[in-house]
C-alpha cells in the first residue's frame, strides 16, 4: 500500500516590511498601495470583536491595493504589552500611512487608529467601521490625510457641527 | 420707551447654547479618541509589528486563502 507523503508546509518567505512614511515624489493615484492595516483584538469586548472579525474582510474588498494583517488574540496581547495605553481600546485597527507625512516628517510612523473597543454597542461599532472604510476609499489620494481626519471624522469646523447636530437629532428620534 | 429685555427667554436660550456647546465638545472628544491620529519618530508597536511580519509570524490576508 503506497504511503502518502506528507507535504511539508512551505516556509514563509521573509518579508521586509517598513511602516515608516516616505516622501511622495509623484502624484498619489487610487490604484497604488498606501496603507498597511493591522487588526489588534484581544477579544475582551466580545460583541464588537465578533462583528469586526466577521465584517472586516468583506470591507477590505474595497482596499485591495493595501495590506491587511489580522493578529490573533495572543499576538494582539503581545503587541499591547508594548503600549499599555491601548489596553481596553481594542478591537483597534491601526492604519500606517506610507505617504501621510509632510516632507519634514518623512521617516516617521504616521497614521491613525480606529479604537472600536471604546464603543459598547456592536451596531454603532459597525457603523464607525463602515464610516472608516468609506473614508479611506474616498480620501486615499489626499496629500494630508490627517487634515481630512480632523475635518470629517473628528467633525471639526462648522460643517462638523451641523453633522453632529443632525446625528444627535436622529438618535433622539430613534430612542 | 423703556423696553424691558425679556430675561427668561435670554437665560433659557443661553442655557440651551451652553448645553449644545458642551454636547458638541463631548462628541468631538469621543470621536478623537475613537479615530486617533499619530505621528511619531519611534514606535514600539510599529517595530514589533514589523518584526512579526518579517519573521513570518504574521502574514497579510489574501482573499480566498484560509488563515
Amino acid at each position: 500500500m503506497p504511503t502518502k507523503k506528507k507535504t511539508q508546509p512551505e516556509e514563509p518567505s521573509p518579508v521586509d516590511l517598513n511602516l515608516r512614511s516616505r516622501e511622495m515624489t509623484g502624484t498619489l493615484t487610487p490604484d497604488m498601495k498606501r496603507f498597511d492595516i493591522f487588526l489588534i483584538d484581544t477579544g475582551w469586548n466580545a460583541p464588537v470583536s465578533k462583528i469586526v472579525r466577521s465584517q472586516l474582510r468583506h470591507l477590505f474588498e474595497y482596499q485591495m491595493q493595501d495590506s491587511l494583517y489580522e493578529l490573533t488574540v495572543e499576538q494582539s496581547a503581545a503587541i499591547l504589552k508594548q503600549d499599555p495605553a491601548l489596553i481596553g481600546c481594542d478591537p483597534t485597527i491601526i492604519v500606517y500611512d506610507l505617504y501621510g507625512c509632510t516632507r519634514k516628517d518623512a521617516g516617521n510612523y504616521c497614521g491613525f487608529r480606529l479604537n472600536l473597543g471604546l464603543i459598547r454597542n456592536a451596531e454603532h461599532a459597525l457603523a464607525r467601521l463602515q464610516e472608516f472604510v468609506r473614508f479611506l476609499a474616498i480620501h486615499r489620494t489626499a496629500e494630508r490625510l490627517d487634515r481630512e481626519v480632523r475635518r470629517e471624522l473628528h467633525r471639526e469646523g462648522i460643517e462638523g457641527i451641523v453633522k453632529i447636530l443632525r446625528e444627535t437629532s436622529v438618535e433622539m428620534l430613534m430612542e | 420707551m423703556n423696553e424691558e429685555v425679556p430675561m427668561l427667554p435670554l437665560v433659557i436660550g443661553s442655557l440651551i447654547a451652553l448645553l449644545l456647546g458642551y454636547e458638541i465638545n463631548r462628541r468631538r472628544n469621543k470621536l478623537r479618541k475613537i479615530f486617533n491620529t499619530f505621528d511619531r519618530e519611534e514606535s514600539k508597536i510599529a517595530k514589533a509589528l514589523e518584526r512579526m511580519v518579517e519573521s513570518g509570524e504574521l502574514r497579510p490576508y489574501v482573499p480566498g486563502q484560509a488563515h
